[in-house]
């Protein structure tokens, strides 16, 4: 079975980073690697906190990261529910390696 | 008229809301449950019932069947909030929770809650009877428009592969949203239970901009429309020259909509004191709901004419006044007229532009109204790009052309982009910017370049009507917290934040000096307006933006009241000069009813010369 991977936006206006005063270098690089490997068909969903806060709700880990180091502990990113890196995007390599952990 | 809902429009002061009253006031009295909603940021429905209304479906205490709501933009945007975010309410730090909140004060959240209200207003099941007392024109289309742009980049972001991401939330979310969109316009377009109205005062620039809005609504595929010509001088009140002239000029242009629009029209004289309370309202009813009025020679033929002069004294220029219109310490004075649309606020601005000008100081007029007439004026195109006035050394105009602005913006991110990305990459990011959102952005960016232009001494913008103006200018503070909740998390602060964080902070001092900018508000001697213009003026206080002129316009001159019409309207204006005095402490201004309308630089100069004194 396919790892499921999660990020979790931090708040903002929408996830492409163009809407805003300026355009978001990170974030237009991330959403860059995000939507390939949407388009080559892996598990890979993303939810913002403020669009989307059920979301975060669903998963006790991501609310206890919060609790315990607030807002600047986003995003998040997991790997069937587990937490593999909070603070800042992954990168492309990152991702890739997400896809192929097994579970313990 | 009598269909289930009815759209009321036109410019803000032409007597829309009277208008909507009075009809939902007939329909109620004929035993139909009538709901009345205005989605006016600046709406004085609770002025005409006198009796508190707020935000949610009130019973008019004195009329049965009748129920009344005031949409407040801030308060459906605190129940969109919470809506949003109540799943983590208590679950996260308070803090934290109050960053989540502040994100979502930004303008594209204001809008889409303001209008998800609004559309659930035309699915409503238990009325017979509802009545949209709207916005003024240009944000009323923008409204309208709306429906269409969404619902077109609700069904792309769900087709798309990025996940379904749009700049207005999750595409899931607003699924169901879209079927409501849907119904909005469907409804909007059934000439069955649908009807616009609009509201007019013979006037050019009010014929203007209705002809203008007809189109655009056309363009939607509005068809179901008619016509309300308020403020027509009864015969008997013009017995004297300067009256006939402007009788006889109202004529002309009713003749001018007789010919012009092809849709049912309805006439609604002038009273000689304010329609205030109740049976006034119902008085009105009876003159709508009569049959349309033949248009041509109305009343012409009962027409009067005495003997009087009607001439006006020059002021000497008052040096406090000076000092509010022209520059102070060598900084450049930013001077705003705010108003009701439909007040007079671009011919003052103009009148007050050309003054500075010719006082000698470089002068730029702006406008940021979308229903502007500035074009008509002076008689020349104006463009996006400052423009020489024909025949002055000083004097410039321009404005902002929100389409335009939204293409420029659009080319300054995606040239930008095409250096760096592939072209997938900019065909996507090309995607995102066709949202709402990015016009609010585009017009916003033209207003702060403006602003903070150096090669202008004197800059006059003729604003906007009040709410949207007031957004506008609460927009730089609202954008200013949204950068520093960037550096709340880690998206982090670029360089480039940092540069618009503080061109935005320059913005904010300026409009909060009182020694570069003068804010001014523009009324009629009336109650409404009094009324708005003070709750305006206080708003702008909560962003420390203090009001320094008052302009009082269509003042009726001494000479020219003949007859016992014009001695009560004047006898109201002298009773609402007197308010005003004492209500506001800025100086104020007066401005006579002229013979003839503010069109060309000799009528523009007299203006100036009759606001703030005789130039030398």
């Amino acid at each position: 079975m396919k790892n499921k991977i999660i990020i979790y936006d931090p708040p903002m206006c929408c996830s492409s980073g163009v809407c805003g005063p300026n355009p978001n270098r990170t974030l237009l690089d991330f959403q860059d690697t995000f939507k390939h490997l949407v388009q080559n068909g892996e598990l890979i969903e993303r939810y913002i906190i403020t669009q989307s806060p059920e979301k975060f709700k669903e998963n006790p880990k991501i609310i206890k990261l919060i609790q315990d180091q607030k807002l600047k502990v986003l995003p998040i990113t997991t790997v069937n529910g587990d937490v593999v890196k909070t603070g800042s995007y992954p990168t492309k390599e990152e991702l890739e390696s997400y896809l192929v952990i097994r579970k313990a | 008229m009598n269909t289930k809902f009815l759209f009321f429009s036109g410019k803000g002061g032409v007597g829309k809301t009277t208008m909507s009253c009075a009809t939902a006031i007939h329909y109620a009295n004929e035993g139909k449950k009538t709901l009345i909603i205005t989605t006016d940021p600046a709406s004085n429905l609770a002025d005409v019932f006198e009796q508190t209304i707020g935000h949610k479906i009130t019973p008019i205490k004195t009329i049965w069947n009748l129920s009344a709501m005031e949409l407040d933009p801030d308060k459906a945007t605190a129940e969109y909030k919470e809506r949003t975010l109540s799943p983590l309410r208590g679950l996260i730090p308070e803090e934290s929770f109050a960053v989540l909140e502040e994100q979502l004060n930004s303008p594209c959240t204001a809008e889409m809650a303001s209008f998800d209200r609004f559309t659930d207003f035309v699915q409503d099941g238990q009325f017979d009877i509802v009545i949209f007392d709207t916005a003024p024109t240009g944000h009323t289309l923008r409204l309208l428009e709306l429906p269409v742009e969404w619902s077109g980049v609700i069904e792309k972001a769900a087709n798309d592969s990025s996940g379904g991401q749009t700049c207005i939330g999750p595409a899931a979310a607003l699924a169901a949203s879209k079927a409501k969109f849907d119904r909005a316009i469907t409804v909007m377009r059934d000439p069955r239970i649908t009807t616009f109205l609009f509201v007019l005062r013979p006037e050019s620039t009010p014929i203007y901009e209705a002809e203008r809005s007809i189109s655009e609504l056309n363009k939607l595929d509005i068809h179901s429309l008619e016509i309300i010509v308020n403020g027509v001088y009864p015969a008997e009140a013009c017995d004297n020259p300067f009256m006939t002239a402007r009788f006889m000029k109202q004529q002309e242009f009713l003749k001018a909509i007789n010919q012009k629009f092809s849709v049912p029209a309805r006439i609604v004289e002038l009273g000689s004191e304010e329609i205030k309370g109740v049976e006034r309202l119902a008085s009105i009813a009876v003159k709508l709901f009569d049959n349309p009025t033949e248009l041509i020679d109305y009343q012409y033929k009962n027409l009067e004419v005495k003997e009087s002069s009607a001439t006006h004294g020059y002021v000497l220029p008052n040096e406090n006044i000076k000092k509010l219109l022209t520059p102070l310490n060598e900084k450049k004075r930013v001077i705003f007229f705010a108003g009701k649309g439909g007040v007079g606020k671009t011919s003052i601005s103009a009148a007050t532009a050309l003054w500075v000008a010719q006082a000698g100081y470089k002068t730029l007029l702006l406008t940021t109204d979308p229903a502007s007439h500035l074009k008509q004026i002076f008689d020349q195109e104006v463009t996006d790009k400052p423009t020489l006035v024909n025949g002055e050394k000083n004097l410039w105009f321009t404005h902002i052309d929100a389409k335009k602005a939204v293409e420029e913006y659009k080319e300054k991110i995606l040239s930008e982009a095409r250096t760096k990305y592939d072209k997938d990459r900019v065909t996507a990011i090309e995607e995102e910017l066709n949202s709402p959102c990015t016009e609010e952005m585009a017009t916003f960016e033209k207003f702060i370049e403006f602003v903070a232009r150096k090669d202008f001494e004197v800059i006059v913008f003729d604003t906007a009507p009040t709410g949207h103006t007031l957004r506008l200018l609460e927009l730089p503070v609202d954008w200013n917290r949204q950068l520093e909740i960037k550096t709340f998390t880690t998206t982090g602060e670029t360089d480039v934040d940092k540069i618009t964080k503080s061109k935005f902070k320059e913005v904010i001092d300026l409009l909060q000096d009182p020694d570069q900018t003068t804010f001014s508000f523009v009324m009629y001697p009336e109650a409404t307006p009094i009324e708005e213009a003070s709750r305006a003026i206080k708003e702008l206080l909560t962003i420390s933006v203090p009001t320094s002129l008052i302009a009082a316009n269509l003042i009726l001159s001494e000479t020219i009241v003949t007859n016992e019409y014009l001695r009560q309207r004047k006898a109201m204006q002298e009773k609402y000069l007197a308010v005003m005095a004492k209500r506001f402490t800025a100086p104020i201004v007066t401005l006579p009813l002229l013979k003839e309308d503010l069109m060309g630089k000799d009528r523009l100069r007299e203006a100036g010369y009759l606001l703030y004194g005789k130039l030398n």
